[in-house]
């Protein structure tokens, strides 16, 4: 069976989805018992339905729970069938419906506990086959709904099976569709779009879009169609910011829709039933239902005191039992985890702080040998606590590479079908686990490589078998753990990077000077340049190079590398090497001299800009007024250990209209702050207030430039000798910026003169 | 003794592109004119020099040679850190094995060690690989790991260690820098 730590999280899943599964059926039911089961907040609660049914087939395939997965697939067929019309969503439907997805959740629960028997699938089999055999309505040609629109034939064939579906659900809902002609100009098209579209969906349904035939002379044209009980005269308000023409495309089947309703909200009257009873005499296939409809205890009056669901027929401890949550575990957001993180360093320092004051006391009172020792144990034996609890909080952020590589195959299937070869892909190291953020970003770049490895590696069957390799082609996906990083490495058995193309190609690109010597190595290195990753660069090169670029630096962002070996003829193999665990914070950035520092603004407590005359104090004991009271003022650049005087100069700088950045007297060391637009705040020093200890302290800094979300890059294992910063971030190329951590600097200058 | 610039002329080119190392390990491990001994009964030394002092460290202990890009300096940690850099993504620090005697130059070259401890050697120069007898790496004397050897001749600093072996050559001790010891400090 799978592994505990991969089982529980797939069950923390399932019991997500099944939440909300019973949740949306729950809804659903509702939504029939008020006749609005036709509404559009239905048709959105049976996407999302689909949606997580077919997500809870997945997981039961992964689990390794055929069965379900099959049952899972049927009850998936059914609610496809909703999802076109073909089954209409009446009252008794949408309890019944509910009933079986209250049955699925059960059965899912007892599988994975490995407690289900085959009666109980049984059961659920028969629950399912009621559904798949409920009568349809008299088959209705959706497509005789889309002739009823004034649309020209051409257009007609634009509409996919669903949209025609929609369109005929819209006009037996007694609907207006209405065609809305609309210009957009192409800088704004995106956003334009998404805010009309947008309104639209409000109040009524965008069935689809069609393109326009005639050419525009500036800005694209576009025809929504859209269904809505509003009136023409609401629609085109609704669209006049747009200059849109509105023209109403169908005859509305009831007399209702010919008013025009003053109030574009649908009323509230409920539907006549409109399916056809449910009697053995209706059903299809007589022999293949098995048990009859009524066997099932289901009775089918439509009172629903009657309704009886599957739960209540158990005894009363396996109800208990069957509904109790699927797993152990809670879900916890990321921000929470990193906000634990901070207040836990926080207390670290503070426990370091102590230690040293108690060292100070013990060197001016005096203490006996023994009472030091003592101080230093416990110092130290606190010391290792907090390391052992951050190293904890940093493991919660961590997750299995399980789906993305279950993903990956998927797709690597996928492709491989589509690019008609043949590829077997092996998996080793699913349950390597990674931070959360790593994986997310990981995966496209994974991806990506095993497409190219499909797509231009794996060479087709036929060549394969000329070069006597087996017919199939074979990729590896493999993770492992090598100290504080994961090696994740694909090697496929195709043909190999052509190394002598690869060096043409870059003399071509002028990244290689003609004539140039280069190892092995430095060729393949020569991939991952800019140059080939343009769409032309000729997929017959090397066999690989379509974007590698991008692959590069995403990996670097994650503070990683890529490499890449290959053999003409034998295959290749990528190795993405990126550090286990990740920390991403939303940062200040800020300048001293010549250098940016980053802060994360979980240490910030306000931002500010202080008059220089409201400055108190002199020399090492100045102070500022903050809400009301002095606090400390000190300067960044001091803690830094730049140097910097401690003498506060506050020249006045220049004139408005003078750039961005200081320029004042350097012996001072003190400069003012200039504000974004460039005209210099005479006389302002900008100020960050943290708080340290459980005092709120001001650190003067030269100048506030921007607020950006930033990974923070670790400085290795010898990290912890380094007060005062918590990695490093490369804010541009080349160019490294401090993450500082302010109060591990207030410490580090507090106890050295 | 083949002169590590004629071998590895990229070393020397300068417009190398971005920070790919321009020299690895493997390549270094194929050079043909390297000095051949015994492989059993030698160590591969590269040996560079910071400031007037010469260093080397075994091969075997690096990933390449790059061209340094500029250092962010620390606020903090211990002697011998100048800063850091970010090389193929991934944060150096920056160690003067002088202790502070690295010339302020710019084309300098700065050594990448393995491990974890994301280390990398700053170098104003590198010279030679220079495959050492067993027999000749001697260790370093205990008490006196003077600071004339190791450098830093200013008063004040702490007696750091970072070399257990040396070896002579041109009738000066050229330290061996023990990446063990660099990680402890």
């Amino acid at each position: 069976m799978l592994e505990k730590t991969l089982l529980d999280e797939y069950l923390s899943e399932a019991e997500q989805l099944t939440d909300m599964l019973l949740a949306d059926a729950g809804k659903l039911v509702d939504a029939s018992r008020s006749g609005e089961q036709r509404g559009l907040a239905s048709t959105d609660l049976i996407k999302r339905i689909f949606s997580s049914v077919h997500s809870l087939k997945g997981l039961s395939g992964m689990m390794g729970l055929e069965q379900v997965q099959t049952l899972a697939h049927g009850l998936e067929n059914v609610l496809d069938e909703v999802r076109h019309g073909k089954l209409s969503l009446d009252r008794q439907f949408s309890e019944k419906l509910l009933e079986t997805a209250e049955a699925f959740s059960i059965l899912l629960g007892a599988s994975a506990r490995g407690a289900v028997t085959p009666d109980e699938l049984e059961q659920f089999r028969k629950q399912l086959a009621v559904l798949v055999k409920w009568p349809r309505p008299g088959r209705r040609n959706a497509a005789s709904a889309l002739q009823s629109l004034s649309i020209r034939p051409s257009e007609r064939a634009h509409f996919s099976p669903y949209e025609e579906t929609r369109v005929a659900e819209n006009l037996r809902a007694g609907r207006s569709i209405y065609q809305i002609g609309v210009n957009i100009g192409v800088a704004e098209l995106d956003q334009q779009f998404r805010a009309l579209t947008s309104s639209l969906s409000q109040s009524g349904e965008l069935v689809t879009t069609l393109p326009v035939q005639e050419q525009q002379r500036d800005g694209v044209g576009l025809k929504l169609i859209f269904a809505t009980e509003m009136s023409a005269a609401d629609v085109e308000s609704l669209v006049a910011s747009y200059s849109g023409s509105v023209t109403k495309i169908n005859e509305p089947a009831s007399s209702r829709g010919k008013q025009a309703l003053a109030k574009p909200r649908r009323s509230r009257k409920p539907a006549r039933p409109t399916h056809v009873e449910v009697s053995p005499a209706e059903s299809t296939d007589p022999e293949a239902l098995g048990p009859k409809p009524e066997d099932i205890s289901v009775p089918v009056s439509t009172q629903p005191e009657d309704n009886v669901s599957l739960v209540s027929l158990l005894p009363p401890e396996a109800a208990q039992e069957a509904l109790q949550p699927l797993s152990n575990s809670v879900t916890v957001q990321l921000s929470h985890i990193d906000e634990i993180s901070g207040l836990a360093h926080e207390l670290s320092i503070e426990a370091e702080r102590l230690s040293e004051m108690a060292r100070q006391i013990m060197g001016v009172k005096g203490a006996t040998p023994r009472e030091r020792f003592d101080l230093k144990q416990t110092s130290r034996r606190i010391e290792r606590r907090f390391l052992e609890l951050e190293e904890r909080l940093v493991d919660l952020r961590m997750i299995s590479l399980s789906r993305t590589f279950t993903r990956a195959a998927r797709l690597a299937g996928q492709l491989a079908n589509d690019l008609g070869k043949s590829v077997q892909v092996e998996i080793s190291g699913r349950s390597t686990l990674l931070d959360k953020t790593i994986v997310d970003h990981l995966t496209g770049p994974l991806f990506h490589l095993l497409r190219n490895a499909i797509d231009h590696g794996i060479e087709t069957a036929d060549e394969r078998i000329r070069q006597g390799k087996p017919e199939g082609g074979r990729i590896k996906l493999e993770a492992r753990i090598e100290g504080t990083r994961a090696i994740i490495s694909i090697d496929d058995d195709g043909r190999g990077v052509d190394v002598d193309e690869v060096l043409a190609r870059a003399v071509e690109i002028g990244a290689v000077p003609p004539g140039e010597q280069l190892t092995q190595e430095e060729i393949l290195r020569l991939i991952f340049l800019p140059g080939f990753s343009t769409a032309d660069a000729v997929s017959e090169v090397s066999g690989r190079g379509v974007g590698l670029e991008t692959v590069e630096r995403a990996v670097r962002e994650l503070g990683g590398e890529i490499s890449l070996s290959s053999q003409k003829g034998k295959g290749s193999q990528f190795r993405i090497a990126v550090p286990t665990t990740q920390m991403m914070i939303s940062a200040f950035i800020i300048r001293v001299g010549e250098l940016q520092y980053a802060i994360n603004a979980a240490q910030i407590v306000e931002l500010m800009r202080v008059p220089a005359s409201k400055i108190i104090g002199l020399d090492g004991k100045r102070r500022i007024k903050w809400r009301g009271d002095p606090i400390p003022l000190l300067e960044l650049r001091f803690l830094l250990g730049l140097g910097g005087a401690r003498r506060l100069s506050v020249a006045h700088t220049e004139q408005k209209g003078a750039s961005r950045g200081v320029a004042v007297d350097d012996r001072n060391g003190f400069r003012n702050a200039t504000s974004s637009n460039g005209s210099s705040t005479e006389g302002k020093v900008a100020a960050l207030v943290t708080r340290i200890a459980d005092r709120h302290v001001a650190i003067a800094v030269e100048e506030f430039q921007d607020q950006r979300e930033i990974i923070v890059k670790s400085l290795g294992l010898m990290a912890k000798r380094f007060r005062g910063v918590t990695g490093a971030v490369e804010l541009e190329l080349g160019k490294v910026a401090l993450v500082l951590d302010l109060p591990g600097l207030v410490m580090l200058r507090s106890f050295r003169a | 003794m083949a002169k590590f610039e004629d071998i590895y002329p990229l070393l020397i080119a300068g417009d190398h592109q971005g920070d790919a190392p321009l020299v690895t390990v493997e390549t270094l491990g194929s050079a043909d004119d390297r000095s051949t001994g015994d492989e059993r009964n030698s160590v591969s030394i590269l040996v560079f020099s910071v400031g007037d002092r010469r260093f080397g460290v075994a091969i075997e202990n690096t990933e390449g040679v790059v061209e340094c890009p500029d250092i962010t300096p620390l606020p903090s940690g211990p002697e011998g850190f100048i800063g850091v850099v970010s090389v193929r993504g991934r944060i150096t620090l920056v160690v003067d094995a002088s202790l502070n005697e690295a010339k302020g130059n710019s084309r300098r070259r700065l050594i990448l060690l393995r491990g974890e401890s994301q280390l990398g050697l700053i170098a104003d120069a590198v010279h030679d690989l220079m495959a050492v007898p067993t027999e000749e790496m001697k260790t370093m004397p205990e008490r006196r790991v003077s600071r004339r050897l190791l450098g830093g001749t200013s008063g004040g600093k702490q007696n750091i260690v970072l070399a257990r072996e040396y070896f002579r050559s041109g009738g000066k001790r050229v330290p061996v820098i023990d990446l063990q010891l660099l990680a402890q400090l």
